[in-house]
C-alpha cells in the first residue's frame, strides 16, 4: 500500500515537472476521428517548431469543472478551444488573456468575420477573449418533398411551423410532425433561443437586468407548449431528432449544419438497407432563420482562447499562427464538413475549403454555403444585446436552466407563468443578481 | 503460551492487508464523510459551516421528494422481488420436464452484466420507437402513444422498479429455493394426515419455515436497493432516488457541492441504521 | 412426492412457466434482433434485412460505414497538409543556394514580423508604453540596445524558459543567418524535419480511427476486473485462513466489521473517496486513476470474498493440515500446499464473483475515469454508456456490443452453475 502511494506520488510529481516546457491544449472535439486529426496537427506543429503540445479532449459540458479542478491542482492548460458561452464565462471570471487574442485578430493578417468576432468581444468592446476559429448555424431541417406534396410553406414562420407539425403528426403510425427539444440540456436552450428571439423575448435588457419574465417570453412558451403536442414524445434531444428524421419518421427537426455530413452518410448507407430513402439529401430543405415578430437565427462560434496563467505566451502565439495557416486550417475544418465553417474571409472564399473530402460543399454549391457562412453573422444569442455582451449568460447556460424549465413544463405540467418565475429565480440565483 | 503468541502474530500478518484496506478505504471515508458534511467544500477551499448543510437539505423540497421516491422504490422492489421470487421458487421446487434449462433461464437477468440489459430495456420503452408503445399503444390502444415511461420524472421510478424486480428476483428465488429444499417432508406428511389442503399446507408449513429466510432476504435487498445507484441511474436519470441526487451534486455537475453531498450521504446512512435496527428487532426478533 | 395432477392444473403450471420465461427473455430477444439490423433501419424488429455488420464492426473486422466510403479520401486529405509542407521543405533544401534565397526572400521577413509581434506582445504584457512605439520597436529588435535589455528583463519575469529560448533563437537567427556555419546547421534541421514529417506520414497511413473501440473497452474491463479480483482473492485467502484456523484478539471484531462493510453501498463512500482522490491529485494522471480504481475494486469485493473463503476453509478437516505440520511444513507452506489445492472450487467461485462485480461496476469507474475522460482506460460499462450518448450510437451497434459483453459472463456461469449457485446461497453477492 505504502509503496503504491509512493509510486503514485512520484508519477504525479514527474507529470508536473515535465509539463512545464510544453503547451497544453484542451479542445472540445471529443469524437475519436476528430481527435486523431487534432493530434496529427499537434505533432506536425512540434516537428515544425520544436514545441511539444499535449492535447486533451474535454466534453464541452465539463469544461468548467475540469478547469476549476485544474486550477486547484495548478495544471491549467495554455490554450483551449471552446464555444462562445464557455469563453464568455471564463473571460468574465478573468481566466482568459485578452492581449494575445486581440493582437492576433488585429495583426495576424487574416480578415475575421465581424459577426463571428463579436461573440468573443469583452464587454467594453475593445478587447477579445479569444480568436474565433470555426462555427455552425442551426435551423430547421425539413422534408422538402413532403412539404411540396402537401402544398405547405417552408417552416420559417411560427404559423408555418405549427401548421406543418399539425399536418404531418400521426403518432399512431409512428410519424411525428416535429422533434422538439424537451430535455434539460444545452440543446433545449439552443432550440428555444431562436423561438424566443424571433418573438423579441430576451433574458437581459441592455443594462444587464434580467427581464426573462416578459409577455413575449410567455407567448413563446405557450407556443412551444402547443408545438410540443405535435412532437415526438419524451425527453427528446438531438439524438432522437436525428435518428427519427434519418429513419423517415419526422417531418422537421432542429439541427446544426453538422447534419449535412450525416445526411450524406445516410445516403451511402442505402447500400445496406433497401427500404431506405436514397434521396434524403435532395429531399431535405434547410430553414436557417425563423420569423415571428422579427427575424432571427441561431448558431455557435467556437474559439481558441489563451489562459492568462500561461507563461508559454510566445509558444501560444506560434500555435495560433500555425492553426490559421491555410493548409492546417483547412485540415481542421474538413474534419466535419458543414459543421465547421471558417471564421476568416480568406478561408471561406478559398477553393481548397470548398473541396471537402466527402464532396458535401460541392453538392450544396458555393452560393448556398456562402449564404450559410454569412448567416453566421446574423446569429443572435441571449448574451448579446444591442452590441453589449453579458458574460453572465455563460452561467445560465452552464446550469441548463432553460432546459430544466422546459422539462418542468412538459413533465410536471407547469404553466408558462410558473416556468417564467422558475427561470427568473434560478437565473437571478446563478448570476448573483 | 509461546505458541499462541506466535500464532497470533502470524494471524495478524495474514489479515494485515485486509485490515489496512478496510481502515483506509472504508472506515476512514465513512468518518471523513461525516466530517466534511459540516463544511462548505469547494474545489480548493474548505469552510466550517456547522449544521448549515443539513439545514439546507432538510428544508429542500427536492430532497424530500427524492427521499420519498427512494423509500417507495425500496418498498416496491423488495415486496415485488420477494413475491415473484417466492412464486418462481415454489414452481421450481416441483419436478417437471425442462427444469434444467428453466433454472438457467431464471438466473439470466441476475448474472448478465447490467450494462448489457439496460439498453435493451431502453429500447423496449423508447417512447417513439419502442415495441412497448408499438404494441400496447398503437396496436391495442391501451395506453397513450405520447407517453414517456422512461424519462418523465413523474413515472420514471415505476419502470426503474420493474426493472429492478426483474433483475433481482432470481437472487430471492435462489435463497428461498435452497430453504424450501431443506424443509423435512415429514412436516408435510403430518399436515396431510391432519387433512390439510394445498393452501393450508402452504400457510401452515411452508410459510413459517420460510419466514426467517424471507425476512433476511428482505433486509438484504432493502439495504442494497436503498443505496442502489447504477441500476437506477443507467435505467433512467429522471428516477430521482437519493443516490442519484448525490451523484448529480458531485460528479454530474459543473460546481460540485461535496459538503452537501456528504451531508445527504450521512443522513442516508443514519436513516438506514435506524431502519435496520428496527427491522432486526421487530421482524427478525434477534 | 410424486402426485397425480389434473390436466388443467398441469396446463396452468406450464403456462405460468412460459409466461415467466418470456418475461425474462423479452429483453434478450430484442437485444438479439435489433443487433442484426443496420444503422438507420426503420424496421428494427422485423426479420427482413438482417445483417451481421454490427458484429463485424465492433470486432474491427470491417470499417464503419463512414470509413468504408470516405476513409481513403479522408486519409488522403489528412496527408495533404503534410505533403504541402514536405514539398516546400524539399524544394528549399535542394541546394545551399536555393536555401539561401529562400532565407533571404521569405524567411527573414517572416521572422522579422514574428519577432516584432513577439516584442509587442511582451510590451503589452509587461505594460510598457514608450512615447514613440515605433522607434522603441526598431531598437528593441537589435541586440544590445537599451530597449532590447528592457524587453529581455521583462521577458524573464513573464515568460517560461521555453519561450525565452524561442525568443533568443529568433534573435540569433536574424543576426547570424549570413554565416556559413549557421546556414549548414539550419539546413540540417530542415532535413531532419523532412525525415520526421515522412515518418508522421507513414504513421497517419497506418492508423485507423474507430468511433467505438469496443475491444479496447473489453481489454480494460478484463484488466480492472481481473486485477481487482486477483488481489482481492489473495488477501481473502490469507485473511480467510487466519479467521478460520487461528485464534487472535480482535478476530470477532474483524468478522463483524467485514459484515458491516458488506452492507454499505458505494453511494456512501463515493463522495469521500472521490474527494480524497481529488485532494491527493491521484486522478490527474491516467495511471493514478487506474490504480485507484483497482484498489477500490479490491475493497469492494474483499469483504464478501473473505467471508466466503473463511467459511469454506472451516470445512477442510484440520487433521490433514496437522499431518503436514508434523512432517515439518511451516504454516505458510500448509496454506500453499494443502489449503489452496483443496479449496480450488471455492477459490474459483470467489474469483468469478469478484470478477463479475468489477465487470459490472459503473459508479466508481465513471467517477474516476469518466470525469477526466481517460478514454483509453474506459471500461465496458462507461464506454458503452458514453457511446450510447454519442452521435454514432445506433441501436444495432449498441445491442451487438451489449450482447458480446454479456456472452463471456453467461458462458462462464452456465459452465459453473452448480458451484456458483451454491455460492450465492452461502453468502449472497454483494452488489
Amino acid at each position: 500500500m505504502k509503496k503504491l502511494f509512493m509510486v503514485l506520488l512520484l508519477v504525479f510529481v514527474f507529470s508536473i515537472s515535465f509539463s512545464a516546457s510544453k503547451i497544453v491544449f484542451w479542445h472540445t472535439q471529443v469524437e475519436e476521428s476528430r481527435q486523431k486529426v487534432i493530434n496529427q496537427l499537434a505533432e506536425t506543429f512540434s516537428i515544425e517548431t520544436g514545441i511539444e503540445v499535449e492535447v486533451v479532449a474535454v466534453e464541452e459540458n465539463e469544461m468548467f469543472s475540469k478547469l476549476a479542478a485544474a486550477k486547484a491542482a495548478g495544471t491549467l492548460p495554455d490554450i483551449i478551444e471552446a464555444g462562445a458561452e464557455t469563453i464568455l464565462s471564463l473571460g468574465s471570471d478573468g481566466l482568459l488573456d485578452t492581449i494575445l487574442p486581440t493582437r492576433f485578430i488585429n495583426n495576424s493578417g487574416w480578415t475575421f468575420y465581424e459577426g463571428a468576432a463579436r461573440f468573443v468581444m469583452s464587454p467594453d468592446g475593445n478587447n477579445y477573449y479569444a480568436v474565433p476559429y470555426h462555427g455552425w448555424v442551426q435551423g430547421i431541417w425539413y422534408r422538402k418533398d413532403w412539404f411540396e406534396e402537401a402544398g405547405l410553406e417552408p417552416p420559417v414562420t411560427w404559423e408555418a411551423i405549427l401548421n406543418a407539425a399539425r399536418y404531418f403528426n400521426n403518432p399512431d403510425k409512428g410519424i411525428y410532425g416535429i422533434v422538439l427539444a424537451k430535455n434539460a440540456d444545452s440543446y433545449a436552450e439552443q432550440v428555444f433561443t431562436i423561438f424566443a428571439l424571433s418573438n423579441g423575448a430576451r433574458i437581459f435588457d441592455k443594462n444587464g437586468n434580467i427581464v426573462v419574465n416578459s409577455p413575449q417570453m410567455k407567448e413563446t412558451l405557450e407556443y412551444y407548449r402547443e408545438l410540443g403536442k405535435y412532437s415526438a414524445p419524451g425527453h427528446t434531444y438531438w439524438k432522437q431528432a436525428r435518428e427519427l428524421y434519418l429513419q423517415g419518421k419526422a417531418a422537421m427537426f432542429f439541427y446544426s449544419t453538422y447534419i449535412m455530413d450525416d445526411l450524406a452518410l445516410a445516403e451511402v448507407q442505402t447500400k445496406y438497407i433497401e427500404n431506405f430513402n436514397p434521396e434524403l439529401v435532395d429531399n431535405t430543405g434547410f430553414a436557417p432563420y425563423m420569423t415571428h415578430s422579427r427575424k432571427s437565427s441561431f448558431g455557435q462560434v467556437v474559439s481558441l482562447g489563451v489562459l492568462n496563467t500561461t507563461t508559454n505566451k510566445l509558444g501560444a502565439w506560434k500555435f495560433l499562427n500555425f492553426m490559421f495557416e491555410p493548409e492546417n486550417y483547412v485540415k481542421f475544418l474538413h474534419m466535419a464538413p458543414g459543421g465547421m465553417l471558417p471564421t476568416t474571409k480568406e478561408m471561406a472564399e478559398s477553393e481548397v475549403f470548398m473541396n471537402d473530402p466527402k464532396g458535401i460543399y460541392t453538392r450544396y454549391g458555393k452560393e448556398k454555403i456562402m449564404e450559410i457562412i454569412e448567416g453566421m453573422s446574423n446569429v443572435e444569442k441571449f448574451g448579446y444585446v444591442a452590441g453589449k455582451v453579458f458574460p453572465e449568460m455563460g452561467k445560465i447556460s452552464g446550469a441548463f436552466i432553460i432546459g430544466k424549465g422546459i422539462v418542468k413544463m412538459f413533465d410536471e405540467g407547469l404553466t408558462p407563468e410558473e416556468v417564467l418565475s422558475f427561470w427568473e429565480t434560478e437565473m437571478k440565483k446563478v448570476t448573483g443578481k | 503460551m509461546e505458541l499462541s503468541v506466535k500464532e497470533e502474530r502470524f494471524a495478524w500478518k495474514l489479515v494485515a492487508p485486509t485490515i489496512i484496506l478496510l481502515l483506509l478505504l472504508i472506515l476512514y471515508p465513512v468518518i471523513y464523510n461525516i466530517y466534511i458534511s459540516f463544511f462548505d467544500v469547494g474545489i480548493t477551499s474548505m469552510k466550517f459551516v456547522g449544521l448549515e448543510n443539513y439545514k439546507r437539505i432538510l428544508s429542500d423540497k427536492d430532497f424530500w421528494r427524492s427521499f420519498f421516491i427512494t423509500i417507495s422504490f425500496t418498498l416496491l422492489t423488495v415486496v415485488g422481488s420477494i413475491l415473484l421470487g417466492l412464486i418462481v421458487a415454489l414452481m421450481m421446487n416441483k419436478d417437471f420436464k425442462g427444469r434444467r434449462i428453466m433454472r438457467t433461464i431464471i438466473l439470466l437477468p441476475y448474472i448478465t452484466p447490467l450494462i448489457s440489459v439496460v439498453f435493451s430495456w431502453h429500447y423496449i420503452f423508447d417512447p417513439s420507437l419502442g415495441p412497448f408503445v408499438e404494441f400496447f399503444g398503437r396496436k391495442l390502444g391501451l395506453i397513450s402513444t405520447d407517453i414517456d415511461l422512461l424519462n418523465n420524472i413523474n413515472n420514471a421510478f415505476i419502470v426503474v422498479s420493474v426493472f429492478n424486480i426483474w433483475r433481482n428476483f432470481p437472487f430471492v428465488y435462489l435463497m428461498i429455493l435452497s430453504k424450501l429444499q431443506s424443509i423435512p417432508s415429514e412436516l408435510y406428511e403430518a399436515a396431510e394426515i391432519d387433512g390439510a389442503n394445498a393452501w393450508r399446507k402452504f400457510t401452515n408449513v411452508t410459510l413459517p419455515e420460510l419466514y426467517f429466510v424471507i425476512a433476511a432476504v428482505g433486509l438484504l435487498r432493502g439495504i442494497w436497493n436503498f443505496y442502489k445507484f447504477d441500476e437506477v441511474y443507467l435505467m433512467s436519470k429522471s428516477a430521482g432516488t437519493l443516490p442519484i441526487f448525490i451523484y448529480e451534486r458531485v460528479i454530474g455537475t459543473t460546481s460540485p457541492e461535496f459538503g452537501v453531498a456528504a451531508a445527504i450521504a450521512t443522513i442516508l446512512m443514519v436513516v438506514m441504521m435506524v431502519l435496520i435496527g428496527f427491522y432486526v428487532k421487530k421482524v427478525l426478533k434477534w | 412426492m410424486v402426485k397425480r395432477k389434473s390436466p388443467l392444473r398441469k396446463f396452468l403450471f406450464y403456462f405460468g412457466l412460459v409466461i415467466i420465461a418470456s418475461i425474462i427473455l423479452i429483453p434478450f430477444y430484442y437485444m438479439l434482433i435489433v443487433s442484426f439490423h443496420a444503422d438507420y433501419d426503420p424496421y428494427k424488429t422485423s426479420f427482413n434485412n438482417l445483417t451481421l455488420r454490427n458484429y463485424a464492426e465492433i470486432f474491427g473486422l470491417i470499417q464503419s460505414t463512414e470509413e468504408a466510403f470516405f476513409g481513403d479520401e479522408i486519409t488522403k486529405r489528412n496527408l495533404e497538409s503534410i505533403n504541402t509542407k514536405l514539398e516546400r521543405l524539399k524544394s528549399i533544401s535542394a541546394s545551399k543556394e536555393s536555401y539561401l534565397t529562400y532565407v533571404e526572400e521569405t524567411l527573414i521577413p517572416e521572422k522579422e514580423k514574428e519577432l516584432r509581434n513577439m516584442i509587442e506582445l511582451i510590451m503589452d504584457f509587461s505594460g510598457l508604453t514608450p512615447e514613440n512605439r515605433e522607434e522603441y520597436l526598431q531598437n528593441a529588435m537589435k541586440i544590445g540596445t537599451k530597449e532590447y535589455n528592457e524587453i529581455m528583463e521583462n521577458a524573464q519575469i513573464i515568460l517560461s524558459e521555453g519561450d525565452i529560448t524561442l525568443l533568443n533563437d529568433l534573435y540569433y537567427f536574424l543576426n547570424n543567418y549570413k554565416s556559413e556555419e549557421f546556414l549548414d546547421k539550419e539546413l540540417a534541421k530542415v532535413k531532419e524535419q523532412i525525415n520526421e514529417l515522412e515518418e508522421q506520414k507513414q504513421k497517419i497511413i497506418a492508423e485507423k480511427a474507430t468511433e467505438f473501440p469496443f475491444l479496447k473497452y473489453m481489454k480494460n474491463s478484463l484488466m480492472f476486473a481481473g486485477l481487482g479480483a486477483l488481489f482481492s482473492l489473495i488477501f481473502a485467502m490469507l485473511g480467510g485462513y487466519a479467521i478460520s484456523r487461528l485464534r487472535f484478539r480482535g478476530k470477532g471484531m474483524l468478522q463483524r466489521s467485514v459484515l458491516v462493510v458488506y452492507l454499505f453501498g458505494g453511494t456512501v463512500i463515493m463522495v469521500p473517496l472521490y474527494q480524497m482522490a481529488v485532494k491527493l491529485g491521484i486522478l490527474s494522471t491516467p495511471f493514478g486513476a487506474g490504480v485507484y480504481l483497482i484498489i477500490v475494486y479490491i475493497i469492494q469485493t474483499l469483504p464478501v470474498s473473505l467471508y466466503m473463503l473463511g467459511n469454506y476453509f472451516r470445512t477442510i478437516p484440520y487433521s490433514i493440515e496437522e499431518a503436514a505440520i508434523i512432517d515439518g511444513c511451516t504454516r505458510m507452506q500448509t496454506i500453499l500446499k494443502i489449503i489452496i489445492p483443496l479449496s480450488a472450487p471455492a477459490i474459483v467461485t470467489v474469483y468469478i464473483y469478484a470478477f463479475m462485480i468489477g465487470w459490472n461496476e459503473y459508479l466508481f469507474a465513471s467517477a474516476f475515469l469518466g470525469l477526466k475522460s481517460y478514454k483509453d482506460l474506459f471500461t465496458l460499462p462507461i464506454g458503452l454508456n458514453a457511446f450510447s450518448q454519442s452521435a454514432h450510437s445506433v441501436w444495432g451497434r449498441l445491442m451487438a456490443a451489449s450482447l458480446v459483453s454479456a456472452v463471456p459472463i453467461i458462458i462462464i456461469f452456465s459452465l459453473m452453475e452448480k458451484y456458483l449457485t451454491a455460492g450465492f446461497t452461502a453468502g449472497g453477492v454483494k452488489e
